[in-house]
């Protein structure tokens, strides 16, 4: 109740802000891939789904276990990556950079291309940090300024344990609060005109900093950072699909610690913090494994978790959407028809419109396969699947703007606040244009829309494998999720093909 | 609906993926870099260019030609291009489109606090005394690949 009269406060509060669009911050300079790029891609997407399915069905696991390497068994990563001198650096670094945004964004310059807020935020950090999670790892679980902080003060005042927390977190919850801030977030992100003026930023850092401390304190830490926190419930899923996870080596802790870890079928735990944290530690496991592997764990997704994973997807979807030249029209239309809030509508309406699309598959699904699963469960089996595809767009929409956008952060670096400074030579850094090939980041875009949608594909064979008993029931309950699939990266070919109007 | 996917519809796919890739690399055609120009004239707060955008490819010697009905500076981003221009001094500025993507074409349009405006009162930057810049985006230069 209080996190929702709090949102409510901060969403009339930059509602009232009015939005003041700032030009020329996160200009796109990505072409529209050509006709022929975006045919060759569909064609791909299609030709690999057969494969994938011939695969399958001629062999395949259940995703239960798979080759993992184990970096902590390693005498270089434990005194390398793996110390705690490492991390602790690490720590610091990200200590300093949420200091310094913080004091940028309040008593550096207003002006959003100069001052180093809105390019650290929205570029390097937003961007960035997608592509760190998704590729190596869950680094935000690392660098996470909030849970540092808190760390340290529990160092410092809590004694052995830590804070006790002063409530337990209602199981009946789940991650409704992180799918609630997420909606926030996203509306910030994505429909709110003044998110790239620092001082917007300052403040919305330091409301969101009290929402984040109040929970962790409240419910405990790992509650908090695993179901309220939307970043690190985002970062999170976006980390099944990297290459490294975390382990424990301990079936009966698993059980003991405070959170709902021991749902995998397995004899350990993975990517559970609460656990990692309570183990000893030989106990703690880093291992290397195959990408999305992370996605095709047996484990009990909730409802609350599909919906954010739904409401993940479109935002991804709708930040593209609302540039090209379609919504541009849509938007205009319904103006004229008196509708306001077009792309709020259009950013909530979206998630719920994916939603309702997926349960209509999911009910083909069941019935196809005639399975005792309700059209529920088998939503809730398969949406974990549909995250590649969301990260290949995601991938394919950002990487011109990471590459040639982020290069602002070389002449930021030198002048932060805006005024003047030079600290290290490089505030004259003119950025390289020419780094990225319109045809280079096309074949890329394309490229990595088709191997994220092979990646979906294979998961969702791979779990309905595991859900479904009869062999042949569980094929042709992939029938439907090839199809949604197969639409779902058509859609996401299609934005990227379509001229970038603002 | 009952179909049985078997391994050897494998090169099948294949094959069709293979022909999906010699589409992609028979749509790369090349052509020698011309050279190009463009008037442009601003009215009433845009330019009279089609779709707003001035599409060339890569190479290209690019020559635009300027004219509007108000004092401002015309802005290419990404190439960083600033000329400025007034209603009876037309400007032209010329550069090879080296860099393909999208660029973003403003124009900071000078309004002058007292309705008359002032004769050779410059107005530079963002720090005017007696007056304000709007930023106009106008539309957008593409480069595409040769």
């Amino acid at each position: 109740m209080v996190l929702i009269l709090v949102v409510a406060a901060v969403v009339t509060a930059l509602a009232a802000a009015g939005p003041i669009y700032a030009h020329g911050f996160g200009q796109r300079y990505d072409l529209p891939a050509p006709l022929s790029y975006f045919l060759g891609g569909a064609a791909a997407a299609v030709a690999f789904s057969f494969v994938i399915v011939g695969i399958v069905i001629s062999g395949g696991g259940t995703g239960a276990r798979y080759l993992t390497y184990d970096l902590t068994a390693r005498r270089w990563f434990r005194l390398t990556l793996g110390s705690q001198a490492a991390l602790w650096l690490v720590k610091l670094a990200s200590l300093f950079a949420f200091g310094l945004i913080i004091a940028t964004s309040f008593w550096g310059t207003d002006k959003p291309l100069e001052n180093l807020s809105p390019t650290f935020i929205w570029v390097i950090w937003w961007v960035g940090m997608g592509f760190v999670s998704a590729t190596i790892g869950n680094v935000w679980a690392v660098v996470n300024p909030w849970k540092i902080v808190l760390e340290i003060f529990e160092g410092l005042l809590g004694g052995r344990d830590g804070f006790t927390p002063m409530q337990r977190y209602p199981v009946s919850w789940s991650v409704w609060p992180a799918v609630v801030l997420f909606g926030v977030f996203a509306w910030v992100e994505n429909v709110y005109g003044g998110a790239s003026l620092p001082n917007n930023i300052g403040t919305i850092i330091i409301v969101f900093s009290i929402i984040q401390w109040a929970g962790m304190f409240y419910f405990g830490k790992n509650a908090w950072l695993r179901h309220g926190d939307p970043l690190a419930v985002l970062f999170g899923l976006f980390a099944r699909f990297s290459v490294t996870e975390v382990r424990v080596n301990s079936r009966t802790l698993c059980r003991r610690c405070e959170l709902d870890c021991a749902q995998d079928e397995g004899e350990d735990c993975a990517e559970c913090y609460a656990c990692f944290e309570l183990a000893a530690r030989h106990e703690r496991r880093v291992l290397l494994r195959p990408p999305a592997a992370g996605l095709m764990r047996p484990e009990r997704v909730s409802t609350a978790l599909m919906v954010f994973v739904m409401m993940a997807l479109s935002t991804v979807t709708f930040d593209g959407l609302k540039e090209t030249p379609w919504w541009n029209t849509v938007h205009r239309e319904l103006e004229v028809l008196g509708v306001s809030w077009v792309d709020t509508i259009g950013l909530f309406g979206i998630p719920l419109l994916f939603l309702a699309i997926f349960l209509g598959f999911a009910w083909a699904m069941r019935r196809l396969s005639s399975n005792a699963m309700t059209t529920g469960d088998m939503a809730r089996a398969f949406v974990l699947s549909l995250i590649p595809i969301a990260l290949a767009y995601h991938f394919a929409h950002f990487l011109a703007l990471l590459l040639i956008q982020g290069q602002v952060i070389v002449p930021l670096a030198s002048d932060p606040f805006g005024r003047g400074w030079d600290l290290f030579g490089t505030a004259d850094y003119a950025i390289d244009i020419g780094v990225i090939n319109a045809r280079a980041a096309w074949f890329f875009s394309i490229a990595v829309i088709v191997v994220g949608h092979v990646a979906a594909v294979f998961i969702a064979h791979v779990v309905s494998l595991r859900k479904i008993s009869d062999h042949a029931a569980a094929m042709r309950s992939q029938y439907p999720m090839l199809v949604l699939m197969v639409f779902y990266t058509a859609v996401s070919l299609w934005i990227i093909s379509q001229p970038i109007v603002e | 609906m009952n179909i049985n996917f078997k391994m050897a519809q494998i090169p099948w796919a294949l094959a069709i993926v293979a022909v999906a890739m010699v589409a992609f690399a028979a749509a790369c055609g090349g052509s020698e870099p011309e050279d190009l120009i463009f008037n442009v004239t601003i009215e009433h707060d845009a330019w009279d260019v089609a779709d707003d955008i001035i599409k060339v490819k890569q190479g290209d010697h690019v020559t635009v030609n300027v004219q509007s009905d108000v004092q401002g500076g015309f802005h290419l981003h990404g190439y960083d291009l600033y000329n400025e221009v007034a209603p009876d001094a037309p400007m032209s500025f010329d550069f090879v489109a080296d860099a393909t993507g999208n660029f973003e074409i403003q124009f900071h349009k000078f309004t002058l606090a007292s309705d008359a405006p002032a004769a050779d009162e410059h107005v530079e930057g963002d720090e005017h005394e007696d007056g304000a810049e709007t930023e106009l985006s106008l539309g957008s230069l593409q480069v595409f690949p040769r």
